[in-house]
C-alpha cells in the first residue's frame, strides 16, 4: 500500500460505510428472513416441534484413519425425548429417555443406561436438548455462543466441565429458521464428525 | 427334723444366696452364648459336609445383606439415596462389595493387572485368537464401523493397544448374568416402589458383633444422608436375621418371662397365701439353671445360645418341685411327709435319666441340652427337698380349701381299659395324620429359626425383585492346588454353557470365565505371534482399510510384552477390580482349596446332567438345602434314636422303683396317652415337628411323669391326697400360664416351645387326673 494520501481515507471511509450498510443490510435480512433474533429465541422456535425426520449424511475425520469416512441414514426425533438414528447398513442407536439402545446390523446390539455414562450423557443430552428446544438442559453442560445471519443461525456449544474437555471441544450446530442443518462435533484428540441434515418430515406442518 | 432357729434359717438362706451369686458371677465370665443356628447342627464328617457347612456358616450368601429404600418420593429420589448410600458404604472397610446397579466406578477405569494380562485371561475369540490376519481384518472392519457410528467415541483411547477390543469383551465376560430391573441408573423393584442394593460384609456370619456393626453402620450413614429425608431403608438377609433375632429373642424372652413370673407368682401366691414361699419358690429353679450353664460352660468351654433358651426351658419340670414340698412338709409330719420325698426324688431321678440320654450324642447342641438339663434338675430337686423346708417360715400352715375336696370327691375316674382306649384313639389319629401329612419331621432349616415368618417373606421377596433367586445350588471342587482347582472348574464351562444354552440353567458364575488355569494361560501365551509376524499380519488385515498402522504401536508391544508374563493368579487379582468377587469363587479350605460355582434358576431336568458332568470331571454337585435337610434329617433320626433310649430308661427306672407291673402300668399309661395326642395335636395345628417341638416333647414327658406318680402315689389319709392333688394342679397350673405366654410369642421357636409344652400339660394333667388310681393300689 502506497501512503495515505486524502484520496484514500475517502475511498476507506466509502467502504467502511458501505461494509457497514452492507452490514446492517444483512442484519435486516436475517431478522426479515425470520432467523431468531437471540437464543431463547431460537429454543422457543425448536421446542414447537414435535416430530421431525431427516436424512443425514455423515462424515468422519479421524488420526486413526488416512481417509475420511462417509455414512448416510435416517434420524427420528419424537418430542420429548426420543430419537433414533439408523445409518443404512443398520447401524446406530435409539434412545428413550434414559434408555440408549445401541444396534448393529439392524439388531439391538447393548442397552445403556446414559445417566452411568457421563460424557455420553452430555453428548447425547446436548442433541436431544437441541432438538427438543431445551435451553436450561443445554446451558447447564455448555456455554452458549449463538450467531444468525441472513442464510442461518449458529450455536456454539463448548462443555463447562473439565470431566468432558479431554473428550470434545466444542459442538457447532447450524440451521435455518426451525430446521437444524449441520451438527458439526470437534473432538479434543482433533477428530471431526460432521453431520448434515436434509428435512424429510416434520410435525406440525408450516413451521418455518 | 432338726430346730431352725431363725438366725440359722438366715444363715441357710444368705449362703445360698451367696452360692447362687458366686455361680451367677462364673456363668458370666465364662457363658459365651452363640446364636448361629447352623452351629447347632453337627459338626461335619464327610468333606461334602465341611463344604456345606463352610457355605451355610461362612459363604457369601450369608454375608450378604438385602437392603431396599422406599418411600412416598419420586424414583429420581430414591435413586438418588441409593447413590449416595453406595458411594458413602464403597468407602467403608467393613464391606467387600456394594451393587446397587450402578456401574462400579472402577469398572470405567483400568484395571492395569487385568489390562496387562488380556492376552491371557481375556476371551480368545477377541483376544489370542483374534490376532490371525482375518481375526485382525474382521477386528479392524468393526472398529471402522465404530468409528463411523460414533460408537468408538468413547473407548477410542484404548485402539491404539487393543485394536481386537480384547479388554472391553474381558470385561464383559465379568458382568453378572442376571441384573434386576434399572431405572435412573440403580436397581428398582419391577413395580418401581422401591430402590434395592446388595451388599456383602466382610465380616462372617458367624460374628454376631460385627454384622451388628456392620447393619448399624448402614443405618447410621443412611439417616445422615441428606438425600434420605422422607425414605425409609429396610434391611433383609441371613446375617441381619441373626442379629435381629438375637435382640428379638433377648426382649420377647424378657418380656413374656417377666408376664409369664408375675402370673405364675400369683398362682402360687393364691395357693399359699406367703410372699416369702413365693420368693423361695424361685430359687431351686435358679439354682438348677446356674448349675447346669456352668456345668455345660466348663465341660463345652462355652455354651450355645438356644442350648440355654431350651435347657431353661426343659427345667421348667423344677417349678413343681417347690409346690411338692410346700404342699406336703406344711401339711404333713414328718413320717407322712417321708414317702413324698421318696416320689418327688423317683419323678426327678427318672426324668434325668431320659434327660441324660440326650447327652451322648454327637451333636454337641443336643449334648449340651441334656447335661444342662440334667444337672439342673438334680439341683433344683435336692435343692428343693433339703434346703426349702428348713427355710420355709416356722409354723406355717396350708390354708384350708373346700373346693379341693369337692373337685377329689367329684373328679372322674375312667378305668385303664378307658385309657387303653384312648390310647388306640390317639395312635389311631396319629397314624391318619401322619398318612395324610407324610413326612412329619420339619427339615427345612429356615424354618428352624428365630426370624419371624414376616421377615423370612420380606427377604423372599426382594430376592425375587433382585431377580436373584437365592443361591442354594453350587458345583464345587476341592483339591491341593489352585491351579488343579481351575483346570476342574474350566472343563465343565463348555457344559455349563449348553445347559443354560438349553435354558435347563438361569445361569453360573465360574471365575474360570475370567481366570483360566495357568495351564491354558501358558497355551495362549506360547500362541501369541512375535512382532514381526504380528506387523505383517496387520498390515496385510489393513491392506483395504484406512487404518493409520503407526498408532498401533503400543498394541504390538503389548503383545510382545505378554509373551513374558506368568500366568495371573488368584493372589495377583486381590487388590484389583475383582478381588473380591475372585476370592468368593475361589477360597483356600484348610490346607487345600476350593473352587465354587453358584448355580441359579436350575431346573429339575438339569440335576442329572449336573451331577453326570461334575462326576465326569471331578467335581461335586450339591444343593445346600437339600444337604441340609438330609443332616436335619439325620439329626432327627439320631435325635428320635434317643428319645427311645429315654423312654426306655424311664420306663426302666420306673419298674426298678416301683416293682409292680400294675403299678408300673398305670403310671405309665396317662404319660404315654399324654404323648401320642400331644404328638398327634402339634403335627395338626403346625403341620411339621422341628427340634424345638421334640425338646419340648420331652418336658411334657417329664411332667407326665411327675404328674402320674404323685397322682398314683398311695396316699395316707384324705388330707394327703388332697395336698397331693393341691400340689399337681397348682404345679400344672403354674407350669401352663407360664408357657402359656410363650405360645404367644412371634418368634417361632418360642411359639413351638410354648404351644407343645402347654397342649402337653393340658393332656398329662387331665389324662393323669383321670387315669390315677392312687387308692385302689396301696
Amino acid at each position: 500500500m502506497t501512503s495515505a494520501g486524502p484520496h484514500n481515507v475517502r475511498i476507506r471511509e466509502a467502504a467502511a460505510s458501505l461494509l457497514l450498510g452492507l452490514f446492517s443490510a444483512c442484519i435486516a435480512t436475517a431478522a426479515a428472513a425470520g432467523q431468531p433474533a437471540d437464543v431463547q429465541t431460537l429454543m422457543r422456535l425448536l421446542g414447537r416441534v414435535e416430530r421431525v425426520e431427516v436424512a443425514y449424511q455423515e462424515r468422519v475425520e479421524s488420526g486413526l484413519i488416512d481417509t475420511a469416512i462417509d455414512t448416510r441414514g435416517n434420524l427420528l426425533y419424537q418430542a420429548p425425548d426420543r430419537i433414533r438414528r439408523i445409518s443404512d447398513d443398520g447401524d446406530g442407536f435409539a434412545l428413550e429417555g434414559d434408555r440408549m439402545q445401541l444396534i448393529r446390523g439392524n439388531q439391538i446390539a447393548d442397552a445403556l443406561i446414559v445417566s452411568e455414562i457421563k460424557p455420553l450423557a452430555a453428548l447425547v443430552g446436548a442433541l436431544r436438548a437441541t432438538f427438543a428446544g431445551d435451553l436450561a438442559a443445554l446451558q447447564t453442560d455448555y456455554r452458549l455462543d449463538f450467531g444468525a445471519n441472513e442464510q442461518a443461525w449458529t450455536l456454539d456449544l463448548a462443555p463447562r466441565a473439565i470431566a468432558l474437555s479431554p473428550l470434545f471441544q466444542r459442538i457447532r450446530i447450524v440451521g435455518n429458521g426451525a430446521t437444524i442443518e449441520t451438527i458439526e462435533m470437534l473432538e479434543a484428540n482433533g477428530d471431526r464428525r460432521t453431520m448434515q441434515m436434509r428435512l424429510l418430515a416434520r410435525e406440525p406442518a408450516g413451521l418455518e | 427334723m432338726p430346730l431352725h432357729t431363725p438366725a440359722r434359717r438366715a444363715l441357710l438362706l444368705a449362703a445360698w444366696l451367696v452360692v447362687l451369686g458366686l455361680l451367677a458371677l462364673w456363668n458370666g465370665f465364662n457363658l459365651r452364648p452363640s446364636t448361629d443356628l447352623s452351629q447347632f447342627l453337627p459338626r461335619g464328617v464327610s468333606q461334602q459336609d465341611q463344604v456345606l457347612l463352610s457355605q451355610v456358616r461362612g459363604g457369601v450368601a450369608a454375608r450378604t445383606l438385602l437392603l431396599r429404600i422406599g418411600g412416598e418420593r419420586p424414583t429420581e429420589v430414591l435413586a438418588d439415596a441409593s447413590r449416595a448410600l453406595a458411594a458413602q458404604l464403597r468407602n467403608d472397610a467393613g464391606f467387600a462389595q456394594i451393587a446397587n446397579g450402578e456401574l462400579d466406578p472402577a469398572m470405567r477405569e483400568t484395571d492395569p493387572d487385568l489390562f496387562r494380562h488380556r492376552y491371557l485371561i481375556g476371551p480368545p475369540g477377541a483376544c489370542v485368537d483374534a490376532l490371525t490376519e482375518p481375526g485382525l481384518r474382521a477386528a479392524l472392519e468393526e472398529r471402522l464401523a465404530e468409528l463411523a457410528s460414533g460408537a468408538a467415541m468413547l473407548d477410542k483411547e484404548r485402539f491404539g493397544a487393543d485394536p481386537t477390543a480384547c479388554y472391553r469383551q474381558l470385561l464383559r465376560a465379568l458382568i453378572p448374568q442376571h441384573t434386576p430391573d434399572r431405572r435412573h441408573g440403580v436397581w428398582f423393584s419391577p413395580d418401581g416402589d422401591h430402590a434395592l442394593m446388595v451388599v456383602v460384609t466382610t465380616a462372617q456370619a458367624s460374628d454376631l458383633a460385627a454384622q451388628r456393626r456392620s447393619v448399624e453402620r448402614i443405618r447410621d450413614v443412611f439417616e445422615h444422608l441428606p438425600e434420605s429425608a422422607g425414605l425409609t431403608l429396610e434391611l433383609a438377609g441371613p446375617g441381619y436375621f441373626a442379629i435381629g433375632s438375637e435382640q428379638r429373642i433377648k426382649t420377647e424372652t424378657l418380656v413374656l418371662s417377666i408376664a409369664a413370673g408375675i402370673v405364675t407368682a400369683g398362682i402360687l401366691a393364691l395357693a399359699f397365701r406367703s410372699a416369702a414361699l413365693v420368693v423361695l419358690g424361685m430359687l431351686p429353679l435358679l439354682s438348677g439353671i446356674m448349675v447346669g450353664a456352668a456345668l455345660v460352660s466348663w465341660l463345652f468351654g462355652s455354651i450355645h445360645g438356644i442350648t440355654l433358651a431350651l435347657g431353661v426351658t426343659l427345667l421348667g419340670v423344677a417349678l413343681d418341685y417347690p409346690v411338692h414340698v410346700y404342699a406336703h412338709a406344711a401339711g404333713a409330719d414328718a413320717r407322712q411327709a417321708k414317702p413324698v420325698w421318696r416320689t418327688l426324688l423317683l419323678g426327678m431321678a427318672t426324668t434325668v435319666l431320659g434327660y441324660a440320654a440326650l447327652a451322648w450324642t454327637s451333636f454337641e447342641g443336643l449334648s449340651q441340652l441334656g447335661v444342662l438339663a440334667a444337672a439342673g434338675l438334680i439341683t433344683a430337686a435336692l435343692t428343693s427337698r433339703y434346703l426349702l423346708p428348713s427355710l420355709m417360715p416356722p409354723g406355717y400352715r396350708l390354708p384350708e380349701r373346700r373346693w379341693l375336696a369337692a373337685f377329689q370327691a367329684r373328679r372322674p375316674r375312667w378305668s385303664p381299659r378307658a385309657g387303653l382306649g384312648l390310647l388306640l384313639l390317639g395312635l389311631a389319629g396319629l397314624g391318619l395324620v401322619l398318612s395324610l401329612g407324610g413326612n412329619p419331621w420339619e427339615t427345612d432349616i429356615r424354618r428352624l429359626s428365630t426370624v419371624p415368618q414376616i421377615e423370612i417373606e420380606k427377604d423372599s421377596l426382594i430376592r425375587a425383585q433382585l431377580g436373584a433367586p437365592d443361591v442354594s445350588r453350587l458345583l464345587y471342587s476341592v483339591a491341593d492346588d489352585e491351579a488343579t482347582v481351575l483346570a476342574r472348574l474350566e472343563a465343565v464351562l463348555p457344559d455349563l454353557e449348553g445347559l443354560q444354552a438349553q435354558g435347563l440353567i438361569g445361569g453360573f458364575d465360574n471365575v474360570a470365565r475370567w481366570l483360566p488355569s495357568p495351564q491354558i494361560q501358558a497355551a495362549r501365551r506360547a500362541a501369541l505371534p512375535d512382532p514381526a509376524e504380528l506387523t505383517a499380519r496387520l498390515a496385510a488385515a489393513n491392506a483395504e482399510l484406512p487404518f493409520r498402522l503407526e498408532r498401533l504401536a503400543p498394541f504390538i508391544a503389548d503383545v510382545e510384552a505378554s509373551r513374558d508374563l506368568k500366568p495371573l493368579t488368584v493372589a495377583d487379582l486381590a487388590d484389583g477390580l475383582i478381588g473380591t468377587r475372585v476370592s468368593m469363587l475361589l477360597q483356600p479350605l484348610g490346607e487345600a482349596w476350593l473352587g465354587l460355582i453358584p448355580l441359579s434358576g436350575v431346573a429339575g431336568a438339569a440335576v442329572g446332567p449336573l451331577e453326570a458332568s461334575a462326576e465326569r470331571l471331578g467335581i461335586r454337585y450339591l444343593d445346600l438345602r437339600e444337604g441340609t435337610a438330609d443332616l436335619l434329617a439325620g439329626f432327627f433320626a439320631e435325635t428320635l434314636d434317643k428319645f427311645l433310649v429315654a423312654a426306655l430308661v424311664i420306663a426302666l427306672a420306673l419298674a426298678l422303683a416301683l416293682r409292680s407291673l400294675a403299678r408300673i402300668g398305670l403310671v405309665l399309661l396317662p404319660i404315654v396317652v399324654a404323648l401320642v395326642w400331644t404328638f398327634t395335636l402339634l403335627i395338626l395345628i403346625q403341620g411339621a415337628v422341628n427340634l424345638f417341638h421334640l425338646v419340648s416333647l420331652l418336658l411334657v414327658a417329664g411332667l407326665a411323669v411327675d404328674y402320674s406318680l404323685f397322682l398314683n402315689r398311695p396316699a395316707a389319709d384324705e388330707a394327703d391326697r388332697l395336698r397331693t392333688l393341691l400340689s399337681v394342679s397348682v404345679g400344672a397350673g403354674s407350669t401352663f400360664a407360664m408357657f402359656g405366654f410363650l405360645a404367644l410369642s412371634a418368634i417361632p421357636a418360642l411359639q413351638a416351645i410354648g404351644l407343645t409344652v402347654t397342649l402337653g400339660i393340658l393332656c398329662a394333667y387331665v389324662l393323669s387326673l383321670l387315669l390315677a388310681r392312687a387308692e385302689s393300689v396301696g
